[in-house]
Parts: C-alpha cells; structure tokens; sequence
C-alpha cells in the first residue's frame, strides 16, 4: 500500500514491473486450480476454506482485472480485485437462484477453471512484456 | 561548478538523515507493534466477556490490554512521525491497531456474536441447502445476493455458513481500508496525510455494522465504485460542471465573494486531488463495466446503499468530478428493477412503513438517538453519550479541517458532498430506527479524509494538533463507543449447544417461544419452525402466563444472553428470569425437555 504506481500499461518499459505481474498470474493460477480441485473432487481439509475463499475473491477478480491496463498503485488494484471477485461469485450465485439450477460446487469449480486459465494467460502476456523489453534494450 | 558542488552534497545529505530518520522510525514502530501485539494476544486471555454489564465490556478490560491500546497508538504515531511514511513503516502498525481494536471482542469471546450476524448465516445456509429464494421467510430474503453468495461459497469451501461470523468484523475493516487509502492517495497530497487516514477510520467505525452481513460488503462495494468513478473514469476540473456553472453566475458570485470575503477563504480556491488517469476507451469501458457489476450486485444485496451510492454518484456528477455523469441514473434504473421484479413481495403493503417518516428528519433522528438513550441505567447512558460525542468530534474535526483547508487556498467540495450526501435518506426513510447510525457509517470514509486532510503539507500546527486531538479522543471513547453493547450481544457455548439441541430433537413445524428473535435460533433450519416471541410476556404472573402460552404442543426457548439483553438494555427487573422459570416450574402442562448453565428447553404438552 505504500502508493508507489507501476505503470501496468507501459510494463514492457518495466520488467521488474511485468515479473511482478507474472508472478500474480501465476500465484493465482496455482490457488484457483487447487481451489478448483478441493471444489470439484469434494476433497475435505483443513486448507480447503481458506484456498476457496482466496482464490474466489482474488484468483477471480485478478482474471479480470489484470486485463485492464490501468495505471495505479497496489491500495486501487487490490480494492478493485477484491471487489470483481466478490461482485463475480455473487453474480454467479444469483444467476443459479434465477435459472433454478442450484449446483454450486460444479459451478464454483467451473468458474475457478476459467479464471486459472485467464490467470495463466495474464502471466504468459506479462513475461511476453517483459521479454520484449529486454529486446529493445 | 563549487555551488552546484555544494549544492549537491547538501541535497545527498539531507536524504541521508531522512532515511536514517524513517529508518529509525521504521524500526520504532515496527518494535512497539510487535510488543503491542504480544500484549494483546496475553490480554485477550484475561477478559471475560460474561461479567460484561451496562457500560460494556470496559469495565472487564484488564490493565494489560489497555498497555498494548498504549503501544499500538505509540506505533502508528512513531509511523506517521517519519517524513514521508511508506507500507514498510505502516503496516505492521496499523494491522496491529486493527486487532487491537476491532479483533479483541472476536478474540476474547468463545463463540461468534450478535444476534443479526447469526440471521445473516441462517439465511444463507437456506440457499445453500434449498438452493431458491423465499421472500415470505424475512424481508431480507428479497436482496439475496450475498446470502445466495455466501450460501454458494459455503457449499463449495465444505464448512457451514456460520464459519464466515467469527473474524468478518476484523476482515471487514481491513478491507474497507484499501479503497479509502487508494481515495486518499487521490484527494490527499503528502504521503503522512494519505496515511493517517487509516487509524482515524478504523477508531472512529464504532458502528458495529461490520458483523457478517450484507450492508457490511455493501459498503465496501459502495466505496469501490466511488473510487473507479473518481479514478479511471475521474473527469476533475470540467468547466463543464453543473457546480461550475453555478458558481459562474453573477448573483452566486457575487453572494459568494461577501460570504466569503467574512469568513477570510479565499474566493478561488484549488481543488484537492489528482488529475484523472489518462486512459484509452477501452480501459474505460472496461471500467464502465466494473461499475455496472459492482452496482448490479449492491442492488441485489442490500436495500439501502444502493440508494445512498445514487445520492453520492449525483453529488460527483455535480461536481463534475466524474466523466460517469449518468451512473447515479444508472444505479437509480437498478434499485427501481430490482425492487419492482424481485422484491415487491416486501414493498407492497409496506410503503407506509418504508416511507412514513418522507420529511421528517428531526422526528427519524430523535427516534434513533432517544431509543437508545431512553435505557434508565447510568452505564447504558455513559456508552450513549460516549457515541454521540465520538460522532459530534469526527464532525466537527471534518468541518474544521475543511475550513483550514480552505483557507490554506484548497477545497474539496467532492469529499465535503460524500459526506453530507448519505444525510439525504434522513430525510426519505427510518430503517427501522437505524437510520442516523447508516448515515453517519456511509459519511465516516469522507469525513476521515478531510480530518486527515489537515495534517496535509502546509497544514501546520493547527492541523496536527486538530488530526492528534480527535485520534486520541476517539481512542480513548473506544472501549465504551465499540463494547459498549458487549453485555447483551455476546452469546455463549451453552446458547449453541441448546439451538442445537431444538435443531435434533423438536420437530420440523413446531412452535417455538422465545423472548426475542434476534437468536440463534436462527443460525440454521430458517423456515422450519414457527418462532413467537413472547416479549414483556415473561413477566407475567402465573395465572396470566397459563392464558398466554398456547395450548401445546410448543416449546420455549431461554437463554443467558436473552435475559442479559431485557435488563441491560430493555429495562427488564434483575430477577425476571428466576420468576419466570418459577412460574413455568408451577404449571402442569410445561416440562423442562433440556437444560445447560446458560440454556433451557420448556416443552408445553396439551392441557
């Protein structure tokens, strides 16, 4: 929170920035696909809540927002992660309410599916920014 | 070449000793919060939250906890103190504020508190077992979003809804703190002004509205689209302004000029904040979109801060502060749809008691404040008047620091209209009594800033002295402002162990008496039984109790933390819970089914 900004649209002059930013990817990459295994396989521990819960708020709202080039500092980013990845598991809850097709742990694993894929994704853009910096220098 | 030599070495100098001054400074707070830290986690040890009464849970905390308050505050103020504070000198003090403060009740008791919290996990384990909606089970059926979401998580996290309860309140705060440190970094100039907004938030949210509950996620939702609608879609200084506009009229100005002319501002001043982010339209329809989800899932979720969060989009589109100039007529579509299509169960037929105090603010904020001061007890007026006075200094400290702020040649009429604007639904509805509590937890971000405001370059003594002066005040009212109510909302093992109990052995359909619903009886099985309250009923004599009760078969449900709440805070005699477990014991039809030190069962057979 220290409100140091790191320019996210001009990361490929910044690899120090980009590596950031690939290891958020990748972070939540990893929590979103164990979270979506404990999920999906019913596979009960003492980890399970807290992996869930995480990669629900952050893993979901970081596949979102870390397509969004904007210029900030962590406090913006990470209100605005938390509050996508909230806003995007209550989105999904009404939906099954409204369409009468209860089934959460299917469709909270699907949802963590998609977002290690777009996670894995916004790690592989990052470390393409920052290869390409190392080019031009 | 000499001077610039000079000059340079001067230059290389002075970062020296400021960074081994925030170096020192650094290592200061970081200590005193360790230490701080380990005297709370002692401390915790020693309260017992069950000897709490009137006043709270101030009398039961031990000298310990009251050294580490000490420290923590020592903490923070060695992190503020540096030049330029950083997350390296901050942190660890202002996560041990925030435990300190808003995590001993949650430490030191042994079980989740408060009544509503345990309704909120009640209704969100029924989507998570039932999977629909039922709005004729409890109004607040009818904004399921976080119900249906915590129901949905909880199902895939394997744990029950009750898991969220314990450490919401700490959580909550923590979260709050982002999207008003990112406003700040926006609205305030010096990184110590930016800063120190955190500690006078977290002191001055004595509101208890931070439970496990979704007002609780709304407000973060709420300051999470103000900050995207000043920030990535932020248009400041746009000539183009309804305010600006305003403001160039001949008669305003010249109103203004003399108004102004007495007070000693001056006429012209600078706005406070950063220039909007220059960004592409497609990160700004992206953000347009953000916006869109994150309104969309405050309508579903809670009645009122979407209606406050128009209030507030219109103030900014006044101001001209955000290019969204529509999003307040946006959020305005979505209540209107949502409350037409989802919740009209509840609006029809109840208009009179949604909208029957339309233009009667001093009748809704007398109702709140005298319900809660009528209490005849010297405790229960000391921790109201401790609130009130809380409320009036962050008030008039905000006041204050706008006007030096002012007169320093700043304005910041966008966070002066954030903080009057959730006034307005004073005017429109009661919420049940709870109104003035909302309105000042919608208002309190807005108005820590612009008390932070006054620390901020240039401010001088004065804003040091006004920002110091309501910190320690506010620090020194916790205790009574925040565990004030410790003695009737705190529940107990005994009280679990009981609803349990119901929950396996009385029957699906049966009635249950109680002597208040805010139970937690409610925590599970929403819908199951028919719940009765009996209320001042259980004062009754014998004779009048047998005509009362119903003509079996029904239950009775009494706990601790029920008669606790009728004679700290209803008024009830001391000894009303011995007479009417007396008065049961004396009638034929009634049989204690099940009993604990904190709990009983009465089973009413026929008669």
């Amino acid at each position: 929170m220290s409100g140091m900004p790191f320019q996210r649209t001009g990361e490929r002059e910044h690899p120090g920035a980009a590596r950031i930013l690939c290891s958020v990817g990748l972070s939540n990459a990893v929590v979103s696909i164990s979270a979506a295994v404990f999920t999906l396989a019913d596979w009960h521990n003492a980890a399970r809540p807290y992996v869930v819960l995480v990669a629900l708020l952050v893993g979901t709202g970081w596949a979102i927002v870390g397509w969004i080039d904007v210029a900030c500092e962590f406090s913006y980013l990470a209100s605005v992660t938390l509050a996508t990845g909230l806003g995007v598991a209550i989105l999904l809850s009404i939906c099954l309410v409204v369409l009468r097709w209860w089934h959460p742990a299917v469709s909270v694993g699907a949802l963590l599916c998609v977002s290690t894929a777009s996670n894995v994704c916004l790690a592989g853009r990052s470390v393409r920014g920052s290869r390409g910096a190392r080019y031009h220098r | 070449m000499t001077e610039t030599l000079d000059i340079h070495a001067t230059v290389r100098r002075q970062s020296k000793s400021e960074g081994t001054a925030t170096w020192k400074y650094g290592v200061g707070s970081g200590v005193l919060s360790i230490c701080a830290f380990a005297l709370w986690a002692y401390s915790v040890g020693l309260i017992h939250v069950y000897r709490s009464g009137p006043s709270g849970l101030v009398a039961e905390l031990p000298i310990v906890w009251w050294l580490a308050l000490v420290l923590a505050v020592a903490a923070v103020a060695s992190g503020l103190l540096t030049k330029a504070p950083c997350a390296l000198t901050m942190l660890a003090p202002i996560l041990v504020f925030t435990l300190v403060l808003h995590g001993t009740l949650l430490a030191a008791e042994p079980v989740p508190r408060f009544g509503p919290a345990y309704q909120v996990a009640g209704f969100a384990d029924y989507f998570k077992t039932v999977g629909h909606m039922n709005g004729r089970l409890d109004a607040r059926m009818n904004w399921f979003g976080l119900l249906s979401g915590a129901g949905m998580a909880a199902k895939a996290m394997g744990v029950p809804t009750t898991w969220f309860l314990r450490w919401s309140p700490a959580m909550f705060e923590l979260s709050y703190l982002l999207p008003i440190k990112s406003l700040g970094n926006l609205y305030l100039r010096s990184p110590r002004a930016r800063w120190a907004v955190l500690p006078l938030f977290l002191v001055g949210n004595w509101i208890d509205q931070d439970y496990f509950s979704p007002q609780a996620v709304a407000l973060f939702l709420y300051l999470v689209v103000l900050l995207i609608c000043v920030r990535t879609l932020g248009a400041q200084g746009s000539r183009a302004s309804l305010s600006a506009r305003i403001s160039d009229l001949g008669v305003f100005r010249s109103l203004a000029g003399k108004l102004w002319g007495a007070l000693g501002v001056p006429g012209r001043a600078m706005p406070l904040g950063k220039s909007e982010e220059v960004v592409g339209p497609r990160t700004r329809g992206a953000a347009l979109g953000l916006v869109f989800l994150l309104v969309g899932v405050s309508v579903a979720s809670h009645p009122l801060t979407p209606v406050v969060l128009c209030i507030a989009l219109l103030a900014l589109a006044f101001t001209g502060r955000t290019r969204l100039r529509i999003s307040w007529l946006i959020a305005s579509l979505g209540v209107i749809t949502w409350t037409s299509w989802v919740a009209k169960d509840y609006w029809i037929g109840h208009l009179q008691v949604v909208f029957g105090g339309v233009g009667n603010v001093g009748g809704t904020v007398a109702a709140t404040t005298s319900r809660h001061i009528a209490s005849a007890s010297f405790g229960r007026e000391m921790v109201e008047g401790a609130r009130l006075t809380a409320t009036l200094a962050i008030v008039l400290a905000a006041a204050l620091a706008t006007f030096l702020l002012w007169r320093r040649s700043g304005r910041s009429w966008d966070l002066v209209l954030l903080a009057a604007a959730p006034g307005v639904i004073g005017a429109l509805v009661t919420y049940g009594g709870e109104v003035t509590l909302r309105i000042l937890l919608f208002s309190l971000p807005a108005l820590c800033l612009l008390v932070a405001s006054a620390v901020d370059q240039g401010g001088g003594r004065r804003g040091l002295i006004l920002y110091g002066g309501v910190l320690i005040l506010l620090v020194a009212l916790f205790p009574l402002t925040r565990y004030g109510n410790e003695g009737f909302e705190t529940f107990t093992p005994g009280d679990i162990a009981a609803t349990e109990w119901v929950y396996s052995h009385v029957p699906r359909g049966s009635t249950i008496l109680t002597e208040d619903f805010t139970e937690t009886l409610g925590m599970s099985h929403v819908g199951y039984y028919h719940l009765s309250e009996l209320g001042p009923a259980v004062l009754a004599s014998p004779r009048v109790l047998k005509q009362i009760l119903p003509n079996g078969p029904a239950w009775i449900y009494v706990t601790r933390s029920q008669y606790s709440e009728t004679t700290i805070y209803r008024g009830f005699p001391g000894n009303w819970l011995k007479r009417f477990e007396a008065n049961l014991a004396g009638l034929p039809s009634v049989r204690r089914a099940y009993v604990n030190s904190t709990a009983a069962v009465y089973y009413i057979e026929f008669h």
